[in-house]
């Protein structure tokens, strides 16, 4: 991304109450301001187009230090943005005030410096705001040296405010410990949304055996602590399927937060992504309607304003959305899970490019199985495409592997026979050069190959009912019938072998099961 | 119950420079501030001293309930606040920082993740540059956030696991300097109490410090910053010691470091004052008055730079020039230019009234009070005598407190107030069964006094024999070295010996300290 688009981009960020932040502090200074101008003009194209407005201020003496005028407006609104996030942001604003203690010191006012700072570090102990405590506690340690040349000598408050730091420090090593765990189990999570094979399994466990034990040796020191522990032993658990203990993690994990609303304004992305993981609990479950619920509790989430940020807003947009279409799609309800997709471009028109690739992968492969379980199967191909003809590296493999085997079924369904040869013998070359071999990939291609590539005759019946028998066989193993998760192959044949719609054969599915 | 007072805002008021004045002005008018706030700014900036009335006019005028006039004082006291964040925004390291810190939060927020970078990428660097620990933890914090995006982007930066790493080489750094800085602040309270050891045992004290494990040598510090501490701590131990070759040693190498490092002067900039007010103390007990000048000429010439403009530095600045100025007056008997600098602490003391530290002003109070006395002006000195003695608290400087006893009836005795005396001597005398940290010479002084109030109540003429024999004692103590100290608080043997002599003290001491004036 070029830097001029980035100003671009900022400005077209802001929200309503930021730019009249924006423009109330504009207007402090007297006079023609350009940045006022540039920053008007560029709010006014749809996308940056920087001949444009240097064509449009050709007149203007500005445009020959049009950098310098790109980077005063810079300057300006990340300064209003600083002034808006101060005064809407509890953290921000216990940052602001300690810089009172520091004004109130350098103009010798010890005693108001003093009295604002025993309050500020009250509220950073609430908020466990461990970097402003510290600074607090930098603060405090001069403000003795310098209360005991005022006769106020306490050699109490000095080791108190020792044990204090250490508190602190250990509270930040205590939490840093979780991180790295949490860490290790993004990093799977980044390749695989399931734990496929024994290898996996056991990285997970060795995680979560990990994470147990920094907290059965050095404790939850801190409230963010206790959260972020949560959210690793749920995720860990979400890895391994095992739906329960997922619920347990998550559920504690949000009740805790809403207890201390303060540490949902501290972390609310995992407050959000929590509810994510409870909605597939449910669908899981088959209570449907808790999850519809908690989705709507995460739609609302965009109203408050603690999540007003835009990172934020895109989590609440991903887990709320993607998270309704799956469940509708997870129920057969295919119908109404396309009704949701509009909404979904829309966020994605507006969003696309923050959002991470291992959610957009997520995203379009949701997008596309909605389509196909419509059988629009051309539209269902553009997601699709969009899967497999981006370099992703190591993200989302599992998810990109199954897309290569589900597009063999899109052009299945399409008639594309003549391109189909070709895509077959493509798709097994990239199984081929896989570093790890899956049993149920192998049987899916050799099936397949019989009911694509072979002339379709009276015999097909068969062969769909003997890939069944073949794919129960394989799914077996808790860890190959992982792959259920991100296409229902089962339905699919179902549908082959009892000639309904693929939407049908879920609802009966759902329905049996 | 109301965070903000009325003598609160009065003071924060009074506090402000010219131009934060002026620019609080155009900000009020700016951003609409209510008139009545306007005007109880105006009003107070017009008051010298603090009175109710100010803040009751504006109450009357605009009928105002009690509650709502708080909520004014408030108001005012925030927005002055505001003002000053905005104002010096640009002039303080660690607000930039700050600053900068709240637009990678804002962009990450904004999911502008390539700028949240650049901007992350460089205030590490000048966090680390300024050695600001806990900056530095919380932009690892923040990175930790940005790499988990940048991980799901496909941009590798770095690892969690190196920043975990990381953040823990910072934490190692931080606790040790906040090691550092608690035994400074341990030393430092200590000092505060008395800044010259007067016992064995609390020279022993010094010792065991200067050989604990943190400060036998400079090894066991991890930062630039916590060397400065580690020196500034034995620069008080040395002062305690009185070790003025060594404090001196301290001093050089502080300023040595801070001058390799110039935004280790912006980051403690008290502490570069420090070392060059204790080059001062040194010249000054060393009799070395004319470099004591040249040092007295170096620190006032900081009062204009950037790092020292604040109200505490340019403090620091006055009190320590002008007392050093007064000491070397007084100590050599030049009064005319002594008193010359006392009318300049005097106004300075009016100026900074409220802001200027209790060590401080016992200080002045004392020097001026030793200044009149030296120059027989005994019922000034005794004014001055009586502000010490009023103002003190019980631990702080109590050696400067315990020579204001003894100045205390040593003036009594000069202004012939034997009934006083009799009963202050008494008090003085169980005063001292309870200290266990005195010299020898300040009960010698007790007893001679009062043998010389017991012949002057009884019409005795035996005055300077008396004397005489108080030299004679004088000089046997002082052969031991703690007691040669006893000078730096009151010069009792050119004392006695104006007495004997029948010479003022002033004719002595300029020729005691000629010479001082040659180096």
């Amino acid at each position: 991304m070029k830097p001029t688009n980035q100003l671009f981009d900022l400005i077209k960020s802001l929200s309503p109450e930021e730019e009249k932040k924006f423009t109330l502090l504009s207007s402090l200074q007297a006079g023609d301001k350009n940045y006022i101008k540039l920053f008007n003009y560029i709010q006014s194209q749809d996308n940056y187009d920087e001949d444009a407005v240097k064509d449009h201020f050709k007149k203007e003496i500005f445009v020959q230090h049009f950098a310098s005028e790109k980077n005063q407006l810079l300057h300006h609104i990340l300064k209003s943005l600083r002034f808006h996030r101060y005064e809407t942001i509890t953290s921000a604003k216990i940052d602001e005030d300690i810089k009172n203690i520091q004004l109130l010191f350098n103009k010798s006012l010890y005693k108001q410096s003093r009295k604002q700072l025993s309050v500020i570090k009250k509220r950073a102990h609430d908020f466990e705001l461990f970097y402003s405590l510290l600074e607090i506690i930098e603060l405090e340690k001069v403000l003795i040296d310098m209360e005991a040349h005022f006769g106020d000598i306490n050699y109490k408050t000095l080791n108190e405010l020792i044990e204090e730091e250490n508190s602190v420090f250990n509270k930040i090593e205590n939490f840093a410990a979780y991180e790295v765990q949490l860490a290790k189990l993004n990093t799977v999570s980044s390749k695989l949304m399931i734990a496929r094979s024994k290898e996996d399994v056991k990285e997970i466990t060795e995680v979560l055996k990990a994470t147990k034990q920094i907290a059965s040796t050095t404790g939850l020191l801190a409230y963010k602590s206790k959260i972020i522990y949560l959210y690793t032993i749920g995720l860990g658990h979400r890895l391994l399927n095992e739906m329960d203990d997922v619920y347990k993690a998550f559920s504690e994990l949000i009740i805790h937060m809403e207890n201390k609303p303060e540490i949902i304004s501290e972390m609310p992305d995992y407050y959000i992504i929590s509810h994510g993981f409870l909605v597939r609990y449910f669908a899981i479950k088959k209570q449907y309607n808790d999850g519809f619920k908690m989705i709507d509790k995460l739609k609302s989430l965009f109203l408050n304003k603690i999540f007003n940020a835009t990172d934020l807003q895109i989590a609440i947009f991903i887990q709320s959305y993607i998270a309704e279409i799956t469940l509708y799609a997870y129920i057969g309800q295919h119908d109404k899970a396309k009704n949701i997709i509009p909404y979904v471009i829309k966020g994605l028109d507006k969003y696309e490019a923050k959002i991470n690739n291992e959610e957009l992968v997520k995203i379009y492969h949701t997008i596309s199985m909605v389509y196909f379980g419509v059988g629009e199967y051309n539209k269902s191909l553009i997601w699709l495409n969009k899967i497999i003809n981006t370099n992703y590296e190591d993200l989302r493999q599992d998810t990109i592997r199954i897309s290569k085997l589900i597009n063999l079924i899109v052009h299945f369904e399409l008639g594309n026979d003549d391109l189909l040869a070709y895509i077959y013998k493509s798709t097994v070359r990239f199984f081929t050069h896989q570093k790890k071999q899956y049993r149920f990939e192998t049987v899916f291609l050799d099936y397949f190959k019989k009911i694509a590539l072979s002339k379709r005759d009276s015999k097909q019946k068969e062969t769909y009912i003997k890939f069944k028998e073949e794919l129960q066989s394989v799914f077996k193993d808790k860890y190959e019938k992982n792959a259920l998760e991100f296409f229902n192959f089962y339905a699919w044949l179902d549908s082959k072998i009892h000639t309904i719609t693929f939407a049908e054969a879920i609802k009966i599915r759902r329905q049996n099961n | 119950m109301n965070l903000i007072s009325k003598n609160d805002l009065f003071d924060l008021v009074k506090s402000l420079s010219k131009s934060e004045k002026r620019f609080l002005k155009l900000n009020a008018a700016a951003t609409n501030l209510p008139a009545n706030l306007i005007t109880l700014f105006n009003d107070i900036e017009n008051e010298q001293e603090f009175t109710e009335e100010v803040f009751s006019k504006i109450k009357k005028t605009k009928s105002q309930s009690e509650e709502l006039s708080s909520d004014s004082t408030d108001t005012l006291y925030n927005f002055i606040l505001q003002c000053l964040r905005s104002f010096h925004a640009d002039s303080n390291a660690s607000f930039i920082i700050k600053d900068e810190i709240t637009n990678i939060l804002n962009l990450f927020d904004k999911a502008q993740y390539k700028q949240c970078r650049k901007i992350l990428n460089k205030q590490k660097q000048e966090a680390y540059r300024f050695e600001r620990f806990h900056f530095i933890l919380e932009l690892i914090g923040l990175e930790k956030l940005l790499i988990t995006i940048e991980t799901q982007f496909n941009i590798k930066n770095n690892t969690i696991e190196n920043l975990v790493k990381e953040s823990q080489d910072v934490i190692e750094k931080a606790r040790n300097m906040g090691e550092y800085s608690i035994l400074f602040s341990t030393i430092n309270l200590m000092a505060r109490e008395s800044t010259k050891a007067k016992t064995n045992k609390e020279l022993q004290t010094v010792d065991e410090y200067l050989e604990s494990p943190l400060l036998k040598h400079h090894h066991e510090t991890k930062s630039t910053k916590a060397l400065i501490i580690y020196h500034n701590c034995r620069l008080l131990l040395f002062a305690k010691k009185q070790d003025n070759l060594k404090r001196n040693k301290e001093c050089h190498l502080i300023i040595d470091i801070m001058n390799g490092h110039p935004e280790m002067i912006e980051e403690m900039p008290k502490r570069y004052l420090t070392a060059i007010n204790n080059l001062i103390s040194i010249c000054y007990e060393d009799k070395k008055f004319k470099s004591c000048h040249a040092y007295i000429a170096q620190l006032r010439s900081k009062m204009n730079l950037k790092a020292f403009n604040t109200t505490d530095l340019q403090l620091k600045i006055f009190t320590s020039t002008f007392n050093a100025e007064l000491i070397t007056y007084t100590d050599s008997g030049r009064f005319e230019e002594a008193t010359k600098i006392i009318d300049s602490i005097e106004k300075g003391l009016q100026d900074f009234k409220g802001k200027i530290n209790k060590e401080e002003v016992l200080i002045f109070y004392y020097n001026i009070a030793i200044m009149h006395t030296y120059a027989g002006d005994f019922d000034i000195a005794f004014k001055y005598i009586s502000r010490v003695l009023s103002e003190g608290d019980k631990l702080l400087r109590q050696d400067l407190q315990s020579f204001a006893r003894i100045i205390n009836i040593g003036l009594l005795y000069e202004l012939n107030n034997f009934k006083h005396l009799a009963y202050v001597i008494a008090s003085l005398k169980i005063y001292y069964k309870t200290q266990t940290s005195l010299f020898k010479t300040e009960k010698l002084i007790v007893d001679y006094i009062e043998k010389l109030s017991d012949i002057k109540i009884n019409g005795k003429k035996n005055e300077k024999e008396i004397f005489i024999n108080f030299k004679k004692e004088l000089d046997a103590t002082m052969k031991d070295p703690h007691e040669k100290n006893v000078s730096f608080y009151f010069d009792i043997e050119t004392y006695v010996e104006s007495k004997i002599k029948g010479v003022p003290m002033n004719v002595l001491m300029q020729q005691k300290y000629l010479k001082a004036w040659q180096n």
